[in-house]
């Protein structure tokens, strides 16, 4: 920043701002100037990246760990008052519905009144922001209190909504990040440089992923897989850091809270270590992968078409473009009905938060085996040390509920998704695959209650281990990522069961990846944001396509030897943002870029022509003081479309001019790449 | 500059949260848990506070054009660029900040556009002493692009004082309409010195010669620069501004040095008053407490009310009044 700098009269040395000429007690602002400015020295000789990440880690950890203590605590609030309420049908059935709706639509309303950027998931917007296209304000920080107050109604509502934590915490944490890097740039005071700051936004994305789960690894991992096409080692150090000090400090303030005496993984499991599995299991995993790959599909479809639906439907669409509180109040009286505890509850295990699921199905027992001759009671109240048996229920046993649950919970997730208000969507897909794996489990150990290999020694099935494996494989098939094996294993700590769950999650991608878009991906297709697809396949003779095929012809260029009336009417007739500069009319040599806003003003500086024998053309107007810009990269029409799609990536381009011999004959931006992607993956019929 | 602001009010909020978690973190058995939270907390609150309120003292400000200025102007004729520019002007007035005046000190605009002025030593000087040779590296730095000064001096003044009358409306829609050639920095050159600021100085009745002489060398400096991204309007507003600090020069030809009028204009402001400065700030201070007003106008020495940013619209501009 330049500041106006003098010097006290009769003073010598270098000139200071005139702020601390002026302003009162400049001795002791000197002073304190001096003395930042000495720390500064100190401080960012090892590079200053380094504090900033940090910085950015143990925020977003502080942030995450204030935002679980206050759902905790809202949520016992409410367990207190559903427990009080007393025996009467009606107030429990309002006290257990009212809360939820009122959460909700609150949490709708609100964030919606700030800002309409601040209701979903946020993760396909982030990845259109670190592809390079800009989207306005969505990085702004004063989305950050809205999105901060709609997430912690929207868990506090807990798993009678069923959403999670993951989507919005990303943007949040890229929201800081972009607020630290312009910190950052005041520091150091060098001007924004554009990759320092999407540096900055890449390590955000990866501390927003490992400060929710505390697993620095699969953060990273996964933030690299969901949001970015190509990424950096550069980058990953950055994230790593920043990653490693958000986990770090998550996990300790769970220890000063004295909730836990050291720090430990968020989910503890008890399976056995020594045979974790037999061999033949592997085959019994790569099936649940392969299970979970076709539910996956199926998932993504019924969540898109049914998004589709209520963005085309006349009724649903003016419902949610004139009232959206209402549509959340509306969904969420739904499926608050359906999980009332004493009704329809009683068979979806409706009881448990959305930890209490995890930890209940990553548990070590088999169930089935378990309550095979016994019949535990339901009990009054949850009994945090066999959560399981809220999965038991006489007639219908666990597999009946188990069943239910996954058919219930697949349509009510579908709606819950829809509901406008922040809200992360990892969490359920991930609990609704450890109930697949739990079920595929409890089943094989029912069927091999000895285990799978006979004679000698007894190694149960651990249907926990299903569990673990269902979860990773049907999240990682749904968001098109394998970090989710991972993931598992920093919840759980468990690295045994390694081979088989990536197996399992491998098979899943597989099959979804082959049949339907992944979920963040479909959401950007029904937004229709703007995002360059990736060349699926190559035996679509894609490489034959080359930029002439698909590059805009039509471009308008201003000659240096144009008159300036002429020019004017070319400015003011069209609409572009860019102008090619071209030698001359004839030679159509380009040679430079020239933006449209200081086009306009050099023209408004031009006297009206008083002599009349100088026509003034365009020439002169550009040296009298209308800056343009050279023209760095440029493509030929002979350019693959492979390569220009991954020059676009790579460079985060928007646009590029096409020149042959160096004359100007084309321009190709993320427009036409798109478009001529889409028309090669699905041609246009003949006509 | 907007984004301190963020800083320093996001600085203090993230001391409050940082003693709102120490009350939720209290344990009675790890008492420097929740002590060191209440520390860093409390420590980054009272820091955001004294540093906002630092921010809050009146600022230097300058006293924007007179109105009977634009009697002198003769309106430009706009020509074809006018109609066709139009809606031109509306699309790109559109982002224009809100602030009325342009902040001096923490305009992005200014500082991409001008040239760094801070290397320039500027030593404040007696009045015997040249400034000339000082504008030597600067007129050695114009692209003495004399081929494109086709329009010749008079123009070159008529561009000059036009720029530096629209001053005072600071915002840029009132200047967009008024002044077509506000955005232009003048011509490439002035390459005869006095002669032209001569007339500059009779019509306007201020300033001294070397004002204007040192005014082309930024914008020809921007030319080889990488283009900004920021309108002119800024650049040139603030070379009216120092065209104005230097009404109130006690000497005409008390032109300081060379480099860029705005470290003439203050220190010359300074030096002219160096003992009545106390005097200035408390009257600045009652006058014109303005703890919000984040602009920080170069207010030209008088205790003005508070809240009125164009204290001497009606007065006309004469040194006795601003002095």
């Amino acid at each position: 920043m330049e500041e106006l700098v003098g010097l006290r009269e009769g003073s010598s040395g270098n000139p200071v701002t005139l702020q601390e000429l002026w302003g009162p007690c400049p001795r002791i602002r000197r002073g304190i100037r001096g003395g930042l400015e000495w720390l500064k020295q100190k401080l960012f000789s090892v590079g200053e990246d380094w504090y900033f990440l940090m910085t950015l880690g143990v925020l977003m950890a502080l942030i995450s760990y204030a935002m679980n203590f206050i759902v905790e605590r809202v949520v016992q609030a409410h367990n207190w008052l559903y427990r009080e309420i007393g025996d009467s049908h009606l107030l429990r059935y309002l006290s257990w519905t009212v809360y939820p709706v009122a959460l909700v639509s609150f949490s709708s309303g609100f964030s919606q009144s700030i800002t309409p950027f601040s209701g979903g998931s946020g993760i396909p917007e982030l990845k259109v922001i670190l592809s390079g296209i800009v989207l306005e304000d969505y990085l702004d920080i004063k989305n950050f209190g809205a999105k901060v107050v709609g997430l912690c109604c929207t868990l506090a509502a807990g798993s009678t909504i069923f959403l999670g934590k993951v989507g919005p915490f990303v943007h949040l944490a890229v929201m800081i990040a972009a607020y630290l890097g312009r910190v950052r740039t005041a520091t150091i005071g060098e001007s924004g440089n554009k990759s320092k700051q999407n540096e900055m936004l890449v390590a955000g994305a990866a501390v927003g992923v490992s400060t929710v789960f505390a697993a620095p690894f699969s953060g990273v991992l996964f933030s690299i897989e969901v949001m970015s096409s190509h990424f950096s080692v550069w980058d990953y150090w950055r994230g790593f850091f920043a990653a490693t000090c958000g986990a770090f400090t998550f996990r300790l303030l769970s220890v000063f809270n004295s909730e836990e005496e050291t720090i430990t993984c968020l989910f503890k499991t008890d399976f056995p270590v020594d045979i974790p599995y037999d061999l033949p299991e592997i085959f019994f995993f790569v099936a649940l992968g392969a299970i979970c790959g076709i539910l996956s599909c199926a998932y993504l479809f019924c969540q898109r078409t049914y998004l589709g639906f209520l963005k085309t439907n006349r009724f649903f669409s003016k419902l949610l473009a004139t009232s959206k509180p209402l549509y959340s109040a509306l969904a969420a009286v739904i499926l608050a009905s359906i999980t009332y505890p004493p009704g329809v509850g009683r068979f979806l295990a409706s009881r448990l938060s959305m930890g209490e699921h995890l930890r209940s199905l990553f548990d070590n027992t088999s169930w089935a085996l378990m309550t095979r001759n016994s019949s535990p009671p339901w009990p009054k109240e949850l009994n945090p040390q066999n959560l399981w048996v809220e999965w038991y229920h006489p007639q219908f046993t666990i597999f009946g509920t188990l069943a239910f649950f996954l058919v219930m919970k697949f349509w009510m997730l579908v709606l819950a998704t829809t509901i406008p208000i922040p809200a992360g969507y990892f969490l359920p897909i991930f609990i609704w695959g450890a109930a697949v794996g739990r079920l595929l489990g409890e089943a094989l150990s029912v069927a091999f209650p000895e285990g799978l290999v006979a004679g000698g020694v007894i190694n149960p099935i651990v249907p926990g281990a299903y569990a673990l494996a269902g979860a990773a494989a049907f999240s990682g098939a749904v968001t098109h990522t394998i970090s989710t094996a991972l993931l598992v294993f920093e919840l759980t700590g468990q690295i045994v069961h390694g081979l088989p769950v990536l197996m399992a999650v491998l098979a899943a991608n597989a099959i979804a990846q082959s049949c339907q878009p992944s979920f963040y991906d479909g959401t950007i297709i029904i937004k229709k944001l703007p995002y360059l697809p990736w060349i699926r396949g190559r035996k679509i003779s894609s490489h034959r396509v080359i930029v002439e095929h698909f590059m805009n012809c039509t471009i308008t260029t201003l000659a240096k030897d144009m008159p300036l009336e002429e020019a004017v009417k070319v400015v003011t007739s069209t609409d572009m943002a860019e102008y090619p500069l071209v030698e001359t009319k004839e030679s159509q040599i380009l040679v430079g870029t020239v933006r449209r806003a200081h086009l306009v003003q050099a023209f408004k500086a031009e006297p009206p022509s008083s002599t009349p024998g100088h026509q003034r053309c365009v020439q002169d107007v550009l040296a009298g003081g209308c800056p343009t810009e050279p023209v760095t990269l440029q493509l030929s029409p002979e350019t693959s479309l492979h390569q220009a799609h991954n020059l676009f990536e790579l460079l985060n381009l928007q646009s590029l001019f096409v020149t042959s011999q160096g004359r100007a004959v084309g321009f190709v931006s993320w427009a036409e790449m798109e478009k001529a992607i889409s028309s090669l993956t699905n041609p246009p019929p003949p006509k | 500059m907007a984004d301190e602001k963020t800083f320093r009010v996001g600085f203090i909020v993230l001391g409050l949260f940082l003693l709102a978690l120490g009350t939720f973190l209290m344990s009675h058995d790890r008492p420097q848990v929740y002590g060191t939270f209440y520390a860093m907390g409390s420590v980054m609150v009272i820091g955001g506070v004294i540093w906002s309120m630092c921010q809050c003292y009146p600022k230097i400000t300058f006293v924007p054009a007179d109105s009977d200025f634009q009697g002198i102007l003769s309106p430009k004729a706009l020509g074809l660029l006018e109609n066709g520019l139009a809606t031109e002007k509306k699309r790109s007035r559109a982002p224009a900040p809100h602030a009325p005046y342009v902040r001096l000190f923490e305009e992005a605009a200014y500082d991409q556009s001008l040239p760094d002025f801070s290397h320039i030593q500027m030593k404040v000087m007696g009045y015997s002493e040249d400034p000339r040779p000082l504008l030597g590296p600067q007129l050695g730095q114009l692209s003495l692009g004399s081929s494109d000064g086709g329009e010749g001096s008079p123009q070159d003044i008529q561009a000059w004082t036009e720029a530096a009358v629209v001053v005072h409306r600071g915002s840029d829609e009132n200047e967009g309409e008024r002044d077509p050639t506000q955005s232009r920095p003048g011509p490439p050159t002035c390459p005869q010195g006095p002669a032209p600021l001569a007339s500059f100085q009779e019509d306007l009745d201020m300033g001294s010669s070397e004002d204007s002489s040192p005014n082309p060398s930024p914008p020809d400096r921007e030319e080889p620069r990488p283009p900004t991204q920021e309108p002119k309007a800024y650049w040139c507003q603030l070379d009216r501004y120092s065209d104005f600090a230097l009404i109130d020069a006690p000497t005409a030809e008390d032109v300081p040095c060379g480099g860029q009028q705005q470290e003439m204009a203050l220190p010359h402001n300074w030096q002219r008053s160096p003992g009545t400065e106390e005097e200035e700030e408390e009257a600045l201070d009652t006058g014109a407490e303005e703890p919000e007003e984040e602009e920080e106008d170069l207010y030209y020495g008088l205790p003005d009310s508070p809240g009125d940013p164009f204290p001497d619209k009606h007065t006309g501009l004469s040194p006795a009044v601003l002095g």
